[in-house]
């Protein structure tokens, strides 16, 4: 049935040069099956730690913080005054100061649950938001200090910057990891192709001597083996698409950026490049073996 | 219609065959006989062009072969049946497909390839063995096999390589009457067996032609009968 379906598929005039089971077809469409499911998984973490770092980037040039140092008394007041002086300067767009429970929940982590916050000297915490990139958070700082004492603005640079690095570096690095891995699997395949091929060198040459002529058998040859490969590989990426979805998503962004979970349509689409760049690389290098075992043949 | 002037061949620099001249004469029976390793297999790589002569000429169909580019190989090759000793079926196929290989290699079509085939298996006794793949067969269900595939494109050359080497001897009767069958019908066969008792029972069917293949070189005559 299977082979019935390839031949159909590939409209050959030749007879299937190699059966459409057994170890030389496994060997092939595993082969491109594995490179389907690596290569998904450091696509999709390359495609994740880009979003990320976009969105982290995105969020620096949108938000600042403004806090209040104690003492506890006079906070109230000077966030007032801070959150008024912000608020006439060009590019702040809004100075949303975080309510008691949000605060609360801000410090949990730190400080854990039901914390006393009245008896602690913590800051009071508002959220800026900027348009336009925001002021020169330098420029900002100091007319806060001269105007009200213990106002500090903080434009994220200092943390979101090595973060920033940091999902860049992931991201390149996960570009080089998948150029690697479609260089490796590009050989793996390639050598999976010729050993189906050397299995079959006596086919070849019966084919020669019926009668058949180089370009057909060729053909032969290489469209069931592109056609396996570029399966095999769909299936990995689908394996692989399914295993991220196993996964917890490790690197949460604003907004669900940075996820290494790819959407159904965008899977569905990776899958497929995936599965022409295995196919594509199959008829390559199985053309060029085929070429090189005929020209050896009478 | 095949004809070898002076013909050579040397493998490694060892003569395995000198100065070979012959010709079959269209619709003759022919047989190559002599020992094993007497150079049979590979006058028949001569003539299938699977080997290329080292030395004199060789003609197919009143062509030379030298200087025969790879397609015009295989144009040719498409008017020769050949029955390998080994049979050389693919597993992978069942008996029908391997019989219409020659016929799809040739581009005929799915309908047309079936048109004969029913006939051709029913005559070769493998009509309901059809479905069947090699290695189910026998020894002598496959070289029947072979050489329905050998003659299905109705080839104007039939090589048969040690036919019935791999069959009981009354298998060997029968296939031999299929070689002898199509020799009525016209074709040129050529058998090569180092099995004299062979090349008499069908001596007694058809006049048969033998060439006697020894150290080399080529004779022809009924003397080692």
């Amino acid at each position: 049935m299977i082979r019935v379906w390839l031949d159909a598929a590939l409209g050959n005039r030749y007879p299937p040069a190699m059966p459409a089971t057994g170890w030389t077809v496994w060997l092939a469409a595993g082969a491109a099956a594995s490179m389907g499911f690596l290569a998904i998984l450091s696509v999709s973490v390359g495609l994740g730690a880009a979003a990320l770092s976009e969105s982290w980037r995105d969020d620096l040039a949108r938000r600042a913080t403004l806090w209040i140092a104690p003492p506890k008394a006079t906070q109230p007041e000077r966030m007032e005054a801070a959150a008024t002086l912000l608020r006439d300067m060009a590019g702040i767009a809004a100075v949303e100061p975080l309510s008691d429970d949000a605060q609360a929940e801000l410090l949990t982590p730190w400080l854990g649950e039901g914390a006393p916050l009245d008896a602690l000297p913590v800051p009071l915490v508002a959220d800026v938001l900027l348009h336009d990139g925001g002021p020169d958070p330098a420029q900002v700082q100091t007319r806060l200090a001269l105007a009200v004492p213990g106002a500090r603005y903080d434009g994220h640079g200092a943390w979101r910057a090595p973060a920033l690095a940091a999902a860049d570096g992931l991201g390149r690095l996960a570009w080089i990891a998948t150029a690697l891995i479609s260089i490796a699997a590009g050989a793996m395949i390639g050598l999976a192709a010729k050993a189906s091929l050397a299995s079959h060198a006596g086919t070849l040459k019966l084919l020669r001597l019926l009668g058949g002529e180089d370009r057909h058998i060729t053909g032969a040859l290489v469209g069931r083996l592109t056609l396996l490969a570029a399966i095999g590989a769909f299936l990995g990426a689908v394996l692989g698409l399914a295993a991220l979805r196993l996964l917890p998503t490790p690197l949460p962004g604003p907004d669900g950026a940075g996820s290494l979970q790819p959407s159904l349509a965008g899977g569905a689409m990776l899958a497929g490049a995936i599965a022409l760049a295995a196919g594509a690389v199959t008829w390559a290098t199985a053309r060029i073996a085929a070429s090189a075992m005929l020209r050896r043949l009478p | 219609m095949v004809s070898l002037d002076e013909v050579g061949f040397n493998y490694d620099g060892r003569p395995i065959l000198t100065r070979i001249t012959a010709s079959l004469v269209p619709g003759t029976f022919n047989f190559l006989t002599g020992p094993s390793g007497a150079g049979k297999t590979t006058l028949l790589q001569l003539l299938s062009l699977e080997l290329r002569p080292t030395a004199g000429s060789l003609s197919m169909f009143g062509d030379p072969t030298a200087g025969l580019d790879r397609q015009a190989t295989s144009r040719l090759r498409r008017r020769i049946g050949i029955v390998f000793q080994d049979f050389r079926l693919l597993d992978h196929l069942s008996v029908a497909e391997n019989v219409v290989v020659p016929l799809r290699i040739a581009g005929l079509r799915a309908e047309e390839r079936q048109r004969d085939l029913s006939d051709l298996l029913d005559w070769v006794g493998l009509a309901n063995r059809g479905d069947a793949r090699p290695p189910e067969l026998s020894a002598g269900e496959k070289q029947r096999t072979a050489i329905a595939r050998a003659v299905i494109n109705a080839p104007d050359l039939i090589l048969a390589d040690e036919p019935t080497g791999n069959v009981d001897p009354e298998m060997a009767g029968k296939l031999m009457r299929l070689l002898t069958e199509l020799n009525r019908q016209g074709k040129t066969v050529l058998v090569a067996t180092h099995d004299l008792g062979l090349v008499r029972s069908v001596k007694g069917q058809v006049a048969a032609r033998v060439l006697r293949l020894g150290q080399g070189t080529l004779s022809q005559g009924a003397s080692d009968l």
